[in-house]
């Protein structure tokens, strides 16, 4: 019977190669690939579609632990801990807007205090501030 | 064979060491004579304040006492179920976790909404930092030293969370 494929007489046995790296990407291509066939979101998965959402999870990863390793960095530490992806997400506007409802397990919370909390300078001589009156209307 | 610890022979010894006589000389000072030099230390209101706010800001530990947290969990799930008594101890922590980042949250937001839209700002006759902010007849009071029943309801209004009110 005639084998498809790997001729059986040659010793030489080509080794595979994975579609990571023929890709050029650190996540699991063919992993994802099966999350997304045993997740039943759709009858049929094409065959590029694993590669872009590894891609894109790659990417994702990446930008979160570049800022988290440089807030690190900033603290004098060597390792990333919470505190410093919490400073990295917080700090950045668009991962700010993208995980705006998460809560980071003790991650705290940026530093910031009002300026009118702040104290005055000893120059300045005025005792109040008087923000726009509440009497006037809203146009 | 039992195992004999061995000690060195100066230790086995029984002389003991004399106390150190004391060699200093000097007379201490009684302690009315040392504070009447100078007079005691004191920070301008607010300004403790200001470090304790930079120092909690800083740290990321749970603010909320544990065992009180834990009684008063169990105390809840017993009024919600007899059969269900036991947790597992991460989720405690999670479930506390979350009451501190809730609690941060609606003091946060209910300011938050006020100084986007009209509103006056005004500081108390004797310039300390006690900041009021004044919006048809809501009055937040940044420097709450302790929460009351009211003021966690009041920042939950003004933040929207929680309604109906």
């Amino acid at each position: 019977m005639a084998s498809r494929g790997k001729t059986q007489g040659s010793g030489t046995t080509k080794k595979g190669i994975s579609r990571s790296n023929k890709a050029g990407l650190q996540f699991p291509v063919g992993r994802i690939a099966r999350y997304l066939k045993i997740g039943k979101y759709a009858d049929r998965i094409g065959s590029g579609a694993p590669v872009y959402l590894a891609s894109v999870l790659e990417y994702l990863a990446a930008e979160v632990l570049e800022l988290a390793g440089n807030a690190a960095m900033d603290n004098k530490k060597t390792r990333i801990m919470p505190r410093h992806i919490q400073l990295a997400v917080r700090n950045d506007e668009e991962l700010s807007r993208l995980l705006g409802d998460v809560t980071i397990a003790s991650g705290g919370v940026t530093p910031n205090i009002h300026n009118m909390l702040l104290p005055k300078k000893v120059g300045t001589s005025t005792s109040t501030f008087m923000g726009p009156s509440a009497d006037d209307d809203d146009a | 064979m039992a195992r004999v610890k061995h000690t060195p022979a100066s230790r086995k010894s029984g002389k003991k060491k004399a106390p150190r006589a004391s060699t200093s000389t000097q007379p201490s000072l009684s302690s009315s004579q040392s504070t009447q030099g100078r007079k005691k230390m004191r920070n301008r209101q607010g300004t403790v304040a200001l470090r304790e706010i930079r120092h909690l800001q800083r740290s990321c530990e749970l603010l909320i006492p544990a065992a009180p947290f834990i009684r008063c969990v169990k105390q809840i799930t017993n009024q919600f179920s007899s059969e269900v008594s036991r947790w597992t101890p991460e989720a405690v922590v999670a479930l506390q976790e979350i009451s501190g980042r809730y609690s941060v949250l609606a003091e946060q937001r209910g300011p938050g909404l006020l100084w986007n839209s009209k509103s006056r700002a005004v500081f108390n006759s004797n310039h300390n930092l006690r900041l009021i902010i004044m919006q048809r007849s809501c009055v937040i009071n940044w420097f709450m030293f302790f929460h009351l029943k009211k003021d966690i309801e009041l920042a939950r209004r003004l933040g929207g969370i929680g309604r109906p009110w």
